[in-house]
Formats: structure tokens, C-alpha cells, sequence
């Protein structure tokens, strides 16, 4: 059929302002928004609409490590800690901390914008995770209240219209592909982006004071799928991580990019929809699970004692201040272990019998109601697909139980050489005002190192703009090389007028099997020796093949190349560390000593001049997280407000 | 802001833009022809683009790329016409459910 919209492949388009941002997720918006809040013009260029793009694009349901709301009982120094241990250090302190002590701020923000964050229809008036004077409500751990449950449908509507009332240009349909970069007087900085519309296939070249990098964590890498390229990942098709790429292509530093976890969600096959099955985890936290016979399955404390009443499975154990529960938290150390239920293999110990289910008709009606209505009719991709489609087929709560596949909420089995970058994984190096290596350029959300979720986004997000915008106002606009950037259109464009034949998702297929066999499970400097050469010839010899006949697909095909570049990234990156980690899931089996003294540190990497450059640093480089926030802040915390 | 096209680049050999539809195994979008009126929204919506405005006005878009479809339900939320558009799950991603009080003994 003929291509519906206009055709301005050729055609180059150039803007000017003082903030680029990149991505129009949570963080995007919210860097957008802190920026304009100061007085910066600023563009914003999302691949997909920035009304319902990223990964909370369609919701949300409930809001983490809100350390600073009036319900918390546990401080945002306390809650870093725990985060940076239950990992071994192998986390962020920086950006959990600002996520600890903003994530509030944003979520009274949200509620300016006409988001919903309380339940002021007191639909759960009396409940015992209502706070009735806040009406916030609360997920989780009970005592320590540092998670709120929130209406996310309203979320992204509600930034987008803030970030128009605040004249921020939103671009959609428009892919970034490569950041400019200036070189005057011998200083390197970030100069802008240069992007594609996903429609019309014109180029644009955005030149920028300060530019932020809020786009999508890697995806596509183990986990591909050609038939349901959409379900291949538990994030948006179109998040694979092309911010990282631009980012390793300008010299960018990257840490833990080493990092990949056994996957957990792929419902392309392995694993059904997330929180679409009969589960106990995150947005199904604490459902009662039964098995085949209707026989309940207990929740233990982390002490494996038995709790008897449902209110306990919010509470911490005896001696223990508070548990931690959430996207980031996948097997917690003993200290921050919360109530769960035996894994499937001690269940069939026990003599339960398989298959199990949720069966939420025993829990108290406004449990019921949180967990199914509100929790499921909230999150990213329940709200269709699952509440209203299973309710259109005859589910009910408190008649039906909904069954479980496997034992916990991955409902999947997966082969060990599948990896995904989940739980906290790798991304770009940064500093206290959330700047990268490059100056002019800073990160937020999912582009930073070990990221997690919607509150982490939000934060950072806003975090990142506003210190980008006061950059801003201490710079001239800064030259860009122009002929890196007619390279560049030239690179960007060439799959639509090549001769070759070779379509992305055959090239996709490629580097995912190459990334099982070279970079599984189990890693050998020879085997990431022989990926990087297979990569490299894909690169050398496949990409210059690649062709496809509009700006969609063109998106699609410059997706899959910067898939590529980030599996390189990867494999760079395993190569630097020899040793094995418990916490990085990190195994190399040629040297399997895990988490050797002299390798307890973060290492990064970066490419400078075709050359590969890595280094290290300390674990605790974040320093004194309260002092260095008081340093790098103002001190009447008017901004974070 | 400041900002200028120019058109000078144009490359003949990359005009001709086209488009089929990509099959895939599932049917992720199914549209009440009755009901929908082609405004499109769901089309904005969708951060995947997996539609095409539908050359007939006033037809419901046509869906693409189906396989890219990733079910978040924006498309549906955006909808003004209840019944309009529905969003459903692969046959293998439908999660069985059966009645309290109900046993799965085969015997």
C-alpha cells in the first residue's frame, strides 16, 4: 500500500534550545518539566507518543521508596542503605537516594498536574492500609509505609499536559540516533541529538545547551522474538536501549553493564503477560495462594514462621525494622527478607498438590478490591488486557481463583543461557548532579546504572533537568560539527535506499543467538572473544545489507543496530571483570572465585577512538549521601519542590 | 526555539515509501467496524505505532504490525466509542480460572 503519510526522506530539519531531552517516559517528561519550571526552552523527542509512552506509559500501580512521605517510618538515609547492601554495594547510591528523598515530590507534583495519588473517592475508606487523614494508601510493608499504592492510568496524560502548558516542544514520532558532540577548544561536550521521524523519515539535527538522556534500559539482547517482536521483553518493543548506544558511540562511561539476570518475563512464549496470572508478587502482594484441592498455602517470616492472620503478611518479623519489597527486589538477604510463601519445590515437599492459584475470594473485601480493581486495574498492562478482558470473561474475584504457572510471579521456566537486563542492571556512569562523563549531557531514569522503577524515573527525571537547565544558563549555545552530523543522516537513512536484502528482524535473531551461545549463563574469555568477532562482522558485513521500504521500519532496523552496539557493550564489559559475582549474577567460568576482595568495585567502560577504555571505581564512590545531596542542592529544597 | 528546513538532501532513489501488512500468529487488535467512527486516537496513542490510518475516512486504522503490538491497552483507553476496539491476549497467554470450592481431581 502507499505509504499514508508525507515523504520527507532527504529533507533535514534544525532546532535550537536551551534543554534537549531525550525520551518522553517518566523521566523524560519530568526532566522536561524541571527544566521549563526554571525558565529553559526545551524540546523533547520521543520515538512513540509522549502521551502514552514508556514503560508506565499505560499505568502504574503502586509507588516505591516514597521515603519522605507523612506515613513513612523510615528515613531516606535508612532505606539507601538498605538498597546499596541487599545488593553488596552493587547499586546506586546517588539516584536511590534522590529517588528516597524526591520521590514524594513528585508524587505531590503528579497530583497538581491532575494525576491520582489518594483515594479521594473514599472507595477504601476504613481499610487497614489507609491512612485517613492523608487517604494515601499503602503496599508492602505496613510499618514502614514507604510505598503508596496509585492510580498510574492518569500519570502520563496528566505530564504531557503539564509539559505543554509549560511550552516544552514535544516531538513524537521522532527517534533520536546519535548525540552531537562539540570539540571546541579541546573540551569535548554534548552539542544536541540528531533524530528521525518514525513517519515521514526526516532528519533532524536539535542543537542544545545541555542535553538529558532519559530513554529505555537495553532490551532485545537474549530475548527476541520475530513473531511477537512485541512480547519478546517485559518493557515496550521500541525500548532496547537505544539511549546507551547513542551513549557508547559519544564516549559515554558506563558501569555494570556486566550485569544480566536468568530471565523472568517474555510472554512471546516462556512467560505469560506480567500480573496476567494467579500470582503473589509485586501487584498481587500478599494474595492467598491455594492449591488443586483448594489446600492455602502459608506465608513464613523470614525466620520460617508461619503467619496466621492476613495483616501479618505486611509486617515485618520480630527484631527486623522493615522489609524491602518492589521491582528491584527479586531474592532479598536475611535482613530485608519480607513474609512469602515456600518456593514450588518445598510446596510438592509438603504434599501440596500442583496447580496452584490465587484465590482472593478469602480475603477481606477491600484487600479484594486492592488487589483486583485497584492494583490490577492500574498497572502498565492490566488495566485492558486483563481486568476488563477477564472480567468480560466471567472472572470473579470472590467466586473464581485465577491459576498460578509456577511457583512465583515470573510464571515462566526459561533456558539458562536466557538473560535479560532486569533488577537493577547496568547503564551510564554519572555524578551527583546526574551528569555523565561528557559535559553538557546528563541521565535519568533508565539510562542510569542499576534503575528500577516508576519513583527512580520520576526522581531522577526531575532531578536531572533541573540541574541541566541551570548548565544551561551558564553556557553559549555550542558549535557542532556538521559534517559528523551529515554522516550521520547518511548512516541513518541508508537501510531505505540500500540494495541489500537483509531484513532487522533476521539481524535481531543473529546477535540474540550469538548473545546466548557467547554471553549466557555462564561466561569464557574465549567464548566473549568469539561473540565480539561474530558481532563485528555482523556489523561489518550484515549491517550495510540491511533494508526496509519505510520510516517505520527504519525505525525498527536503526533499533536493531544499536541492539547490536549495546551487545558489544556487554561483552566489552564481561570481558573487564575476571571474576564471578553473587550479586552482578555475574559467572565466569574461567575465573570463578566470586567477589574476590581486589574485584569489589565498579568497574566501567567507555569507547574512546575506536579503542575500548576501562577503569574503576570504589563502591561507596557516592560518598556521604546526605552531605553530598546538601552540596550539590539548594538548601531550602526549593527545586526538588 | 529556532528552526528551519531545508530540503536540499533529497535522494530520488528513496522516494518510493511503502507499506504491507506484517502477519503475525495473533490477533492482538480487533476492531466493531459498527461502532468505530476512524478518529484515530488510538492510532496517537499507541507508542508502538502498529497502525496506518485507513485510506477510507472514517474506517477503523488498520493494524500494521500486529506482532510489534506489546498489550499495554492504550489504544483502548483512548477509545471514545466504548466496544469499539478490543485488546485480548494471545490464546496462550489466557490464563485459565475455575470456581472456589472446585477441585482439580480428574477422578
Amino acid at each position: 500500500m502507499k505509504w499514508p503519510y508525507e515523504n520527507a526522506v532527504g529533507a533535514t530539519e534544525t532546532l535550537s534550545c536551551d534543554v534537549l531531552v531525550l525520551g518522553g517516559g517518566i523521566a523524560g517528561c519530568w526532566a522536561a518539566i524541571a527544566a521549563a519550571r526554571k525558565g529553559a526552552s526545551v524540546v523533547l523527542l520521543e520515538k512513540g507518543a509522549t502521551m502514552r509512552s514508556g514503560s508506565a506509559g499505560s499505568g502504574c500501580d503502586h509507588w516505591e521508596s516514597a521515603a519522605t512521605n507523612p506515613g513513612s517510618t523510615v528515613s531516606p538515609e535508612e532505606l539507601t542503605a538498605a538498597v546499596l547492601d541487599d545488593q553488596d554495594g552493587y547499586n546506586n547510591g546517588i539516584s536511590h537516594y534522590i529517588e528516597s528523598r524526591e520521590g514524594y515530590d513528585r508524587i505531590l507534583d503528579l497530583e497538581r498536574f491532575g494525576g491520582k495519588v489518594r483515594d479521594t473517592a473514599d472507595e477504601f475508606a476504613g481499610a487497614r492500609f489507609r491512612d485517613e487523614a492523608t487517604k494515601f494508601l499503602y503496599a508492602y510493608d505496613d510499618r514502614a509505609r514507604t510505598t503508596l499504592r496509585v492510580w498510574g492510568t492518569t500519570f502520563k496524560p496528566a505530564l504531557y499536559r503539564e509539559c505543554r502548558r509549560l511550552g516544552v516542544k514535544a516531538l513524537d514520532r521522532t527517534a533520536a540516533t546519535s548525540l552531537l558532540v562539540s570539540e571546541a577548544g579541546g573540551v569535548r561536550r554534548g552539542a544536541g541529538a540528531t533524530a528521525v521521524n518514525a513517519r515521514t523519515g526526516k532528519f533532524l539535527v536539535c542543537r542544545a545547551k545541555t542535553t538529558v538522556l532519559c530513554m529505555s534500559r537495553p532490551a532485545r539482547i537474549w530475548l527476541f522474538h520475530p513473531d511477537l517482536v512485541g512480547l519478546s521483553e517485559f518493557r515496550p518493543p521500541q525500548c532496547v536501549g537505544n539511549g546507551h548506544a547513542m551513549g557508547w558511540r559519544a564516549g559515554l562511561d558506563f558501569t555494570m553493564m556486566e550485569k544480566s539476570v536468568p530471565a523472568e518475563f517474555s510472554a512471546a512464549g516462556r512467560s505469560f503477560p506480567p500480573y496476567s496470572t494467579g500470582n503473589n508478587h509485586n501487584t498481587w502482594f500478599p494474595a492467598t495462594i491455594v492449591d488443586a484441592d483448594g489446600r492455602e498455602v502459608p506465608y513464613l517470616d523470614r525466620d520460617g514462621r508461619e503467619l496466621r492472620t492476613y495483616e501479618e503478611r505486611f509486617q515485618p518479623a520480630p527484631g527486623q525494622k522493615f522489609f524491602l519489597m518492589g521491582g528491584g527486589v527479586d531474592a532479598p538477604k536475611y535482613a530485608y527478607r519480607g513474609p512469602e510463601v515456600p518456593d514450588f519445590g518445598e510446596l510438592l515437599e509438603r504434599g501440596y498438590r500442583p496447580p496452584f492459584y490465587a484465590d482472593l475470594s478469602r480475603l477481606p473485601e477491600l484487600e479484594r478490591r486492592a488487589i483486583w480493581g485497584l492494583m490490577v486495574g492500574q498497572e502498565g498492562k492490566t488495566q485492558v488486557p486483563v481486568l476488563a478482558e477477564f472480567t468480560g470473561r466471567g472472572f470473579d474475584p470472590a467466586k473464581h481463583r485465577l491459576q498460578s504457572y509456577g511457583s512465583g510471579w515470573k510464571s515462566a521456566s526459561f533456558l539458562p543461557q536466557e538473560r535479560q537486563l532486569f533488577g537493577l542492571p547496568g547503564g551510564l556512569l554519572h555524578d551527583w548532579d546526574l551528569r555523565t562523563c561528557l559535559e553538557g549531557v546528563y541521565a535519568a531514569g533508565d539510562q542510569l546504572f542499576a534503575s528500577n522503577c516508576m519513583g527512580h524515573a520520576a526522581a531522577t527525571g526531575h532531578y536531572a533537568g533541573r540541574h541541566a537547565a541551570d548548565a544551561a544558563r551558564a553556557t553559549d549555545l555550542p558549535a557542532y560539527d556538521e559534517a559528523e552530523a551529515a554522516r550521520e543522516q547518511a548512516r541513518v537513512l541508508a537501510p531505505l535506499g540500500s540494495d541489500g536484502d537483509l531484513g532487522w528482524k533476521e539481524l535481531n535473531m543473529g546477535i540474540a543467538k550469538a548473545m546466548q551461545l557467547y554471553c549466557g549463563d555462564r561466561k569464557h574469555e574465549e567464548t566473549l572473544r568469539q561473540g565480539l568477532a561474530l558481532l563485528g562482522e555482523y556489523e561489518r558485513e550484515q549491517v550495510p545489507q540491511l533494508h526496509c521500504d519505510n520510516p517505520h521500519d527504519l525505525m525498527r532496523t536503526l533499533e536493531t543496530i544499536d541492539v547490536l552496539a549495546v551487545s558489544q557493550l556487554i561483552l566489552h564489559a564481561s570481558l573487564a571483570r575476571r571474576s564471578s559475582s553473587r550479586a552482578l549474577c555475574f559467572d565466569r567460568v574461567d575465573y570463578p572465585e566470586v567477589d574476590p576482595e581486589a574485584d569489589r568495585k565498579f568497574f566501567t567502560i567507555r569507547r574512546e577512538g575506536g579503542e575500548v577504555r576501562t577503569g574503576a571505581l570504589p563502591l561507596d564512590f557516592h560518598g556521604d549521601l546526605a552531605a553530598n545531596y546538601a552540596r550539590h542542592n539548594r538548601a531550602d529544597g526549593e527545586d526538588a519542590r | 526555539m529556532s528552526g528551519d528546513v531545508n530540503r536540499n538532501g533529497t535522494d530520488g532513489a528513496t522516494n518510493g515509501l511503502r507499506a504491507e501488512v506484517v502477519p503475525c500468529s495473533a490477533r492482538p487488535i480487533r476492531f466493531d467496524p459498527a461502532k468505530c467512527n476512524g478518529c484515530n486516537r488510538c492510532l496517537e496513542a499507541c507508542q508502538v505505532d502498529v497502525f496506518l490510518p485507513n485510506p477510507e475516512k472514517g474506517s477503523p486504522p488498520l493494524v500494521v504490525w500486529p506482532g510489534e503490538c506489546w498489550y499495554c491497552g492504550s489504544c483502548v483507553q483512548e477509545c471514545p466509542r466504548p466496544g469499539a476496539i478490543a485488546l485480548s491476549h494471545p490464546l496462550m497467554n489466557r490464563t485459565r480460572f475455575v470456581p472456589v470450592g472446585s477441585s482439580d481431581s480428574q477422578d
